[in-house]
C-alpha cells in the first residue's frame, strides 16, 4: 500500500521538477514569433530547428564547447584526485593539526565569493593570466567542497580494512591505492558529477578573466549572443539545451559508479 | 619532542594535504584575508586602503537594511534547508527502494536535470512561470479558480516565491549523494536486522539514517551555506525587490560593493556573514557529528 | 585505467595552459572595452539575410571596431600599438567592469553610458578631456558635452547619443477609434489628463472573456533605470531627483509626491497599467508590446530599428504594430523633460605618459564626425556632433527623435544617479505595491540616499586628505 503512494508522490514530484526543463526544450524548438504565445503552448508548433541553426551558423560554439571541455575536464579530474586524497587523510588519519586544517578548509566556504573575486582577479592580473586556460583552471584545481564531501563520505568506511591492509605490508600510498580508491568510487563518482556540473555552469569568473572570443567557455559565449534590446528566448534556450547535453552524458556515464551493486559488504565478504 | 616525532610518523598525512593546502593558500586564503582586512579599512579602487578601525562595522550595524537583510536570509534558510533536506531524504529513500536499476537511473536523472541548467537560465524560466499575466503557474491555477497571483511582483509573496523555487528545483545533488551513500551501507546490516524481525520503517530509523549521518551533515552544512549566500536568483529575478522584500545578505553586500563602491562596508558585512555561518556550522557539527560506530 | 585517464586529463589541461604565447615587450598595449557594438561594419550587412543563413557567421560584433583601430594605427606608423577590443553586454558587462575597476585593473578606454562614466569620475578614476579638446570640437559636441561635466571637469566624449520619448501603437488606437486623443501638433506635447484619457480609451478586453487583456500603458519598476523610466513623470510634474550640485536628493518634494501618486493611481485607481507594476521588468513590457497588447510605452532612440528587426525575425507579426512617436506628458505650462544620454568613451587614469596620449587620441578618433555618422547609422542612434546631424536628413522618424532630444535634462545624469538606482527603485516599488504612501516612500528614500551621499563625501574627503 504505502510503497505505491510513495511511488506516485515520487512521480508527481519528478514531473513538477521537470516542468521548467520541459519549457526550455519547447522554447528551443519554437520559432521566434510563437515563443511568447498565451496561453502557453505545451508542444512546439510548428517545431523548428531554426534556433539551433542560428546557434551553429552564427557563433563559435564549437570552440566554446572545446574550451569548456578542457577546463571542466581538468578541474573535475584534479578535484576528484586531490579531494579523495585529502578527504581520506582528514577522515582516517590521526595527526596533529587535523582539526585545524579541517576547519580551515570548511571556513573557506563561508566568505561570499562575490567579494573574494576582487582580490582573486587582481592576483590573476598580476600573474598575467588574463585570457588563458590557467586563469580558469588553476584556482579551481581543488575546491573546499570537494575535500569536505570526500571526508564525509570516507568517514563511514570501516577503519579495520585500512589496518588489515597495513598489516599485509601495504605502504601509505599502497593503502590509498589498493584499499581506499576502490571503496571511494561511489563518492568519487558523486564528486565528479558535482564538480563537472559546477564548473561547466560557472559564469561570473570566466566572464571576468576571459576577454577573447576564442577563449570563451560555453556559458560566456552563449551570453555574448544576447541582444541589447530584447531577450531572445529561442536562442537562449537552444543554447541551454546544447550546453546541458554534455552534462547529461557525463551524469549517465558516472552514475554507474554508484548504483546499488557496490556495497562495502561485498568487499568485506 | 614527542610532537615532532608524531609529525614525522604521520608525514604522509601532511604530504597528502600539501598540494591542496598550497593551492588554497594562494587562491582562497589570500583573497579571504584581503576581504577581512578591507572590513577595517576604507578602500577606493586604484588607491591605497585607509585604516578606519571598526567604523565600517558600526556603519553596517546601524543600517536598518542590514538587519532586514539578515532577517530575510535567516527566514529563507530556515524555510528552504529543512524542507529540501526532508524531501530529498524521502525521495532518495523511495528511489533507492525501486527494484530496477533503470528506474533508479530515470528518476535520479529527472531530479538531477534541473541542476545541469545554469542558474541564470533557470531564473529566466521561473520568471516566466511566475509571470502574473502570461505565466504557466497562474494559467494552471486559473483552472482551479485561483489567482491570479502576483508572485515575485508582490512584496508579501516575493520571498516565499523564491523559496518555493528553491524547494522545487534543488534536490538533484542531494538525491545523487544520498542514494550513493545508501549504496555504501553493507547489506549484511539489513540482513541481520531482518533476522531480528525489524520492519522497513525500523530498518530505516535504526540503520539507514544513522549511517547516513555524515552525508546528511554534509548536505546540511553545504545547503545552509548555499542558502545563506543565495544570490543569482535574486540578482536575475527580483533585484532585491520589490521594496527590499528579497534583499538577502549577499545581495546587500553585492550592492554595497558594486553600486556604492563601499568595499569597506561590504567586507565588514561579508565578515559578519562568515562568522554567523561558522557559528551555525559548528552547531550543526556538534549536533550530528558524533562518530559512527560499526 | 581510470587513474591514467584522470591524470591524463589533468596533464592535458596543464599543457593547454602553457600554450599561450608571451606578449611583445616594447608594444604599447591598450584595452578598449565597449558596450556599444553592432554586427558588421555598417550594421546593415545582414538586413534581409535569413536567420539560419551561414552568411551570418561572416560578420562579427568587432568588425567596425577593428576597422577603426586599423585606421588609428595607420596614423602612427612608427609605433607598435596593440589594441585589445572587448565587447560587453548590457547586463553582465557592468559586473565585469566593476570588478576590473575595483581590483585596480580597469581597461584603458571604456565605452559605456554617461552615468557609468560619471560613477567612476566620482572616484577620480578618469582622465579629464578639458586640456585635450579644441574650442571647435567643444562647440561641435554641443549640449552633450555639458553632460560629461563633473565638479568642473569633463570626463567623456559624447559618442553614441540616445534619448527617451514615448510611443503609441496606432493599430490599437485605431481599433478603439481613439487616434484623436494622441498629441499631433509641434513636438507632440500633452498633459497628464490627456495621457490618462488616451490610456483609458485603450485599456480593454479584446477577446471578450471578461478580463482586460490590452493595456493603455505599462512601466517597469524592476531591474531598470529610474532615470529613464520613472523620472520623466516626475520632471513633468516639476519635481527633480537631485539639487543643482547633484549631491542631495530632493525627490521628496510636493511635486515628487504628486508624480509618484499619479503612477500609483495608474495601477490602483484607473487600472490602465497591468497589475503588479512593482515587479514588472522592461522585458515584460516589451513582451506585451510585441504581442500588440499595449497601446503606449516608453521608447528610445533605437526603437524603430529594433521594431524593424523584430518584423524581420517574425517576433512581431505584420499589421500588429504601427509606431507613433510623441513626448512625455507634463503639467499645463510646464515643459516635459526626458533622459538624454551619450554612450561615450572615457579614459581611465594613466600612469604612462605615452599611453595617456594614445588613449585620449583614440577616444577623440572614435568620436570624430565620420565615426559618429557611421555609428548613428549602424545603431539608429543620435549623432552627438552638429557636423554629423545630416545622417538622418531623409528620415522623418529619426528626425523627430533627434528634435525632442532638446528636452534632455542634466538631472538624469548626475554622479550619484547610478549608485542610487536600486534604492530609488525600491522606494518606487514600495509605493506601487502600496506598502507605503508615496510621501513615506520618498521621505525614506531621501533619508537613506542622503545618508549614503554624506558618507560617500566623507570617504572621498578622507581619501583626498591622505
Amino acid at each position: 500500500m504505502f510503497p505505491y503512494v510513495f511511488r506516485i508522490l515520487l512521480t508527481l514530484f519528478a514531473v513538477l521538477t521537470l516542468m521548467p526543463l520541459y519549457w526550455i526544450v519547447v522554447t528551443a524548438f519554437q520559432t521566434p514569433s510563437v515563443v511568447l504565445a498565451f496561453p502557453p503552448s505545451m508542444v512546439p508548433s510548428p517545431a523548428s530547428w531554426i534556433n539551433f541553426a542560428r546557434l551553429f551558423n552564427g557563433s563559435e560554439i564549437g570552440t566554446w564547447m572545446v574550451n569548456s571541455l578542457i577546463v571542466t575536464g581538468t578541474v573535475t579530474a584534479s578535484n576528484v584526485l586531490l579531494g579523495t586524497l585529502a578527504g581520506y587523510t582528514l577522515a582516517k588519519k590521526v595527526f596533529p593539526g587535523r582539526q585545524t586544517i579541517f576547519w580551515t578548509v570548511i571556513s573557506l566556504m563561508f566568505v561570499p565569493s562575490q567579494l573574494t573575486i576582487i582580490p582573486l582577479y587582481a592576483l590573476i592580473v598580476q600573474l598575467d593570466w588574463i585570457n588563458t586556460y590557467q586563469a580558469l583552471i588553476v584556482p579551481a584545481l581543488i575546491m573546499p567542497f570537494s575535500i569536505f564531501l570526500m571526508k564525509q563520505f570516507l568517514q563511514t568506511l570501516p577503519t579495520e580494512l585500512i589496518e588489515a591492509a597495513r598489516m599485509d605490508g601495504c605502504g601509505e600510498w599502497g593503502v590509498f591505492q589498493r584499499v581506499i580508491l576502490p571503496l571511494a568510487k561511489p563518492g568519487m563518482g558523486v564528486l565528479a558529477i558535482f564538480t563537472f556540473m559546477g564548473v561547466w555552469n560557472e559564469f561570473l569568473w570566466p566572464l571576468i578573466v576571459i576577454n577573447r572570443s576564442s577563449m570563451m567557455t560555453l556559458q560566456i559565449g552563449l551570453n555574448s549572443l544576447q541582444n541589447q534590446y530584447y531577450t531572445d528566448y529561442g536562442l537562449l534556450m537552444a543554447g541551454a539545451a546544447v550546453s546541458a547535453l554534455p552534462m547529461m552524458a557525463f551524469f549517465l556515464a558516472f552514475q554507474s559508479y554508484f548504483v546499488r551493486s557496490i556495497t562495502i559488504g561485498a568487499v568485506k565478504g | 619532542m614527542s610532537l615532532t616525532r608524531t609529525i614525522f610518523r604521520e608525514r604522509w598525512a601532511y604530504l597528502f594535504l600539501l598540494l591542496p593546502l598550497l593551492l588554497f593558500a594562494v587562491f582562497n586564503m589570500l583573497p579571504m584575508a584581503a576581504t577581512i582586512l578591507l572590513g577595517f579599512a576604507d578602500y577606493f579602487p586604484g588607491g591605497q586602503p585607509v585604516w578606519t578601525g571598526l567604523e565600517n562595522y558600526a556603519y553596517a550595524l546601524s543600517d536598518d537594511l542590514f538587519w532586514k537583510a539578515l532577517g530575510i536570509t535567516v527566514l529563507y534558510t530556515c524555510g528552504v534547508v529543512p524542507a529540501s533536506l526532508l524531501i530529498s531524504l524521502f525521495l532518495a529513500y523511495v528511489i533507492f527502494g525501486l527494484k530496477y536499476a533503470w528506474a533508479q537511473v530515470i528518476f535520479k536523472s529527472a531530479f538531477y536535470l534541473p541542476v545541469v541548467t545554469s542558474g541564470a537560465i533557470l531564473s529566466l524560466v521561473w520568471l516566466w512561470l511566475f509571470n502574473p499575466a502570461r505565466g504557466l503557474l497562474n494559467y494552471v491555477l486559473s483552472f482551479a479558480g485561483m489567482g491570479p497571483y502576483l508572485w515575485t511582483s508582490d512584496p508579501q509573496m516575493a520571498l516565499p516565491s523564491l523559496m518555493f523555487m528553491a524547494i522545487m528545483g534543488g534536490h538533484g545533488a542531494a538525491i545523487v549523494l544520498l542514494t550513493a551513500a545508501m549504496g555504501g551501507i553493507p547489506s549484511t546490516y539489513y540482513e541481520a536486522a531482518r533476522l531480528d524481525g525489524a520492519g522497513p520503517w525500523r530498518q530505516y530509523w535504526k540503520i539507514t539514517l544513522p549511517l547516513l549521518r555524515p552525508t546528511v551533515l554534509y548536505l546540511l552544512v553545504t545547503s545552509t551555506i548555499a542558502s545563506f549566500q543565495v544570490f543569482t536568483q535574486v540578482l536575475m529575478m527580483t533585484g532585491g525587490g520589490p521594496d527590499y522584500a528579497t534583499t538577502t545578505l549577499v545581495y546587500l553586500i553585492y550592492t554595497d560593493a558594486f553600486e556604492y563602491f563601499d568595499f569597506g562596508k561590504a567586507s565588514a558585512e561579508a565578515t559578519l556573514l562568515s562568522l554567523s555561518l561558522a557559528g551555525i556550522a559548528v552547531l550543526q557539527y556538534k549536533w550530528l557529528a558524533s562518530d559512527v560506530e560499526y | 585505467m581510470a587513474k591514467l585517464l584522470l591524470i591524463g586529463m589533468i596533464l592535458l589541461g596543464l599543457c593547454a595552459c602553457a600554450a599561450d604565447a608571451p606578449p611583445d615587450e616594447d608594444e604599447i598595449r591598450l584595452m578598449l572595452w565597449t558596450q556599444d557594438y553592432w554586427v558588421g561594419v555598417t550594421g546593415h550587412e545582414l538586413v534581409g539575410v535569413p536567420l539560419d543563413d551561414p552568411r551570418r557567421a561572416q560578420y562579427t560584433v568587432k568588425d567596425w571596431y577593428n576597422k577603426v583601430v586599423r585606421d588609428f594605427k595607420a596614423l602612427y606608423p612608427d609605433r607598435k600599438i596593440h589594441i585589445d577590443i572587448e565587447t560587453l553586454d548590457w547586463t553582465n558587462g557592468f559586473q565585469k567592469i566593476d570588478i576590473a575597476v575595483a581590483s585596480g585593473r580597469p581597461p584603458d578606454i571604456l565605452i559605456s553610458t554617461s552615468g557609468i562614466a560619471l560613477k567612476y569620475a566620482r572616484f577620480g578614476l578618469l582622465e579629464a578631456f578639458d586640456d585635450h579638446l579644441s574650442e571647435e570640437d567643444i562647440r561641435d559636441f554641443g549640449p552633450f558635452y555639458g553632460f560629461s561635466e563633473y565638479e568642473g571637469k569633463h570626463y567623456f566624449l559624447p559618442f553614441i547619443g540616445g534619448n527617451r520619448y514615448m510611443i503609441a501603437n496606432l493599430e490599437v488606437f485605431r481599433e478603439r477609434g481613439a487616434t484623436h486623443l494622441l498629441p499631433s501638433e509641434g513636438d507632440r506635447l500633452w498633459t497628464f489628463e490627456q495621457f490618462l484619457a488616451a490610456a483609458r480609451a485603450t485599456t480593454f478586453d479584446r477577446d471578450g472573456d471578461g478580463e482586460i487583456d490590452v493595456y493603455g500603458f505599462a512601466m517597469p519598476f524592476q531591474r531598470n533605470s529610474p532615470q529613464q523610466d520613472q523620472m520623466p513623470f516626475f520632471w513633468g510634474h516639476g519635481a527633480r531627483q537631485f539639487n543643482d550640485s547633484g549631491d542631495s536628493l530632493v525627490i521628496n518634494s510636493e511635486e515628487g509626491v504628486n508624480a509618484l501618486q499619479f503612477m500609483v493611481d495608474l495601477e490602483h485607481v484607473h487600472g490602465v497599467v497591468p497589475a503588479g507594476s512593482a515587479g514588472l521588468r522592461t522585458n515584460d513590457v516589451t513582451d506585451l508590446w510585441t504581442a500588440g497588447r499595449l497601446a503606449m510605452r516608453q521608447a528610445f532612440h533605437g526603437t524603430r530599428l529594433s521594431f524593424e528587426r523584430a518584423l524581420e525575425t517574425g517576433r512581431i507579426k505584420e499589421g500588429v504594430i504601427e509606431l507613433y512617436p510623441m513626448m512625455y506628458p507634463s503639467l499645463p505650462g510646464l515643459d516635459p523633460a526626458a533622459f538624454v544620454v551619450a554612450d561615450s568613451p572615457c579614459v581611465f587614469r594613466q600612469e604612462d605618459e605615452e599611453k595617456r596620449e594614445l588613449s585620449i587620441a583614440l577616444a577623440k578618433f572614435l568620436t570624430n564626425t565620420q565615426h559618429e555618422r557611421e555609428a548613428a547609422y549602424a545603431m539608429s542612434t543620435l549623432p552627438t556632433r552638429y557636423s554629423a546631424l545630416d545622417v538622418w536628413d531623409d528620415d522623418p522618424f529619426q528626425q523627430y527623435v533627434l528634435r525632442v532630444a532638446r528636452y534632455g535634462t542634466k538631472d538624469a545624469i548626475q554622479g550619484y544617479g547610478i549608485p542610487l538606482v536600486s534604492m530609488t527603485l525600491s522606494a518606487f516599488q514600495a509605493a506601487m505595491s502600496r506598502q507605503a504612501t508615496p510621501r513615506k516612500a520618498l521621505d525614506d528614500l531621501a533619508r537613506r540616499g542622503n545618508r549614503f551621499i554624506r558618507r560617500d563625501i566623507e570617504r572621498r574627503l578622507r581619501a583626498g586628505a591622505e
